[in-house]
């Protein structure tokens, strides 16, 4: 469903989905953004980058953007490293809703777990929604 | 841990996007907006082509941090990025960052990073940190 300005609801959660990191995900985008940093490989380390793929909201909700939406701006922070093979717990929550000098913004937040209940990553994802 | 200074720059080397990379980086992020990898499609929005993800470029920054700092980003760091220009096929981008903050004590460390086009336009700005290691 295209999801609209409207229907967006502060403070709404979405439940927690699973997401496992493979070995063959990993090396198909390190291969893909060019990168040959060793760490990754030596201690079989996720690189930080690819929260862009387990935290981002499409993971934890069935929902499309509208065409036009643009993503202005992303914060992700780090807690602890991720291994290749990890299954991860993905959760979402809506943090902000606001119109700003003609513009629709909406600020989400996924939160990422590890197998044993720690915290990994927090992705903020700041989009605007077409007028 | 690396010493730094305030004011210390650090870059990697340059990168050549192409759509082949943005189709292989659709591919493997599992994101394939049309906006980026249908170029009729693309052409019928206002940028009038293709474009890179935004988060491509992102991790060109990421990749600087984790080559500067190692394991200590991927546990203490975070980066905050606005996007500010499309990045497109063909497009040569230079990633650096200076050194705004560096305590040695703490661990405790700030950059300011660009990501910036063969015409020296600034398309990705970000802030990135390390927390002060826990004591």
């Amino acid at each position: 469903m295209i999801m609209k300005f409207a229907d967006v609801e502060v403070g709404k959660e979405y439940p927690a989905r699973e997401y496992v990191v493979t070995e063959e995900g990993i090396r198909a985008y390190l291969a893909a953004v060019e990168d040959n940093t060793e760490l990754y490989e030596k201690e079989r380390l996720v690189p930080p980058a690819y929260a862009a793929v387990f935290a981002r909201w499409e993971v934890v909700a069935d929902e499309q953007l509208a065409d036009g939406t643009v993503h202005a701006k992303q914060r992700f922070e780090y807690y602890k490293p991720i291994h290749w093979g990890e299954k991860l717990s993905v959760k979402g929550v809506v943090k902000e809703a606001k119109e700003k000098r003609g513009m629709k913004f909406v600020v989400r937040e996924v939160d990422v777990y590890d197998s044993t209940g720690d915290l990994v990553v927090v992705s903020t994802i700041t989009v605007i929604f077409p007028a | 841990m690396q010493k730094f200074e305030k004011g210390d720059t650090l870059s990697l080397p340059a990168k050549k996007i192409t759509q082949a990379m943005i189709c292989e980086y659709a591919d493997a992020a599992d994101d394939h907006n049309p906006l980026h990898i249908d170029e009729e499609f693309a052409k019928t929005t206002r940028y009038e082509g293709t474009i890179a993800h935004g988060m491509l470029s992102m991790a060109f920054m990421q990749e600087l941090m984790v080559r500067t700092f190692g394991v200590d980003y991927l546990t203490r760091g975070a980066i905050e990025v606005s996007f500010m220009a499309p990045v497109r096929p063909g497009d040569v981008i230079e990633t650096s960052g200076k050194v705004t903050i560096f305590e040695e004590e703490t661990g405790k460390a700030a950059l300011q990073v660009i990501c910036q086009n063969q015409a020296g336009e600034k398309v990705l700005n970000a802030k990135c940190t390390l927390r002060a290691k826990e004591a």
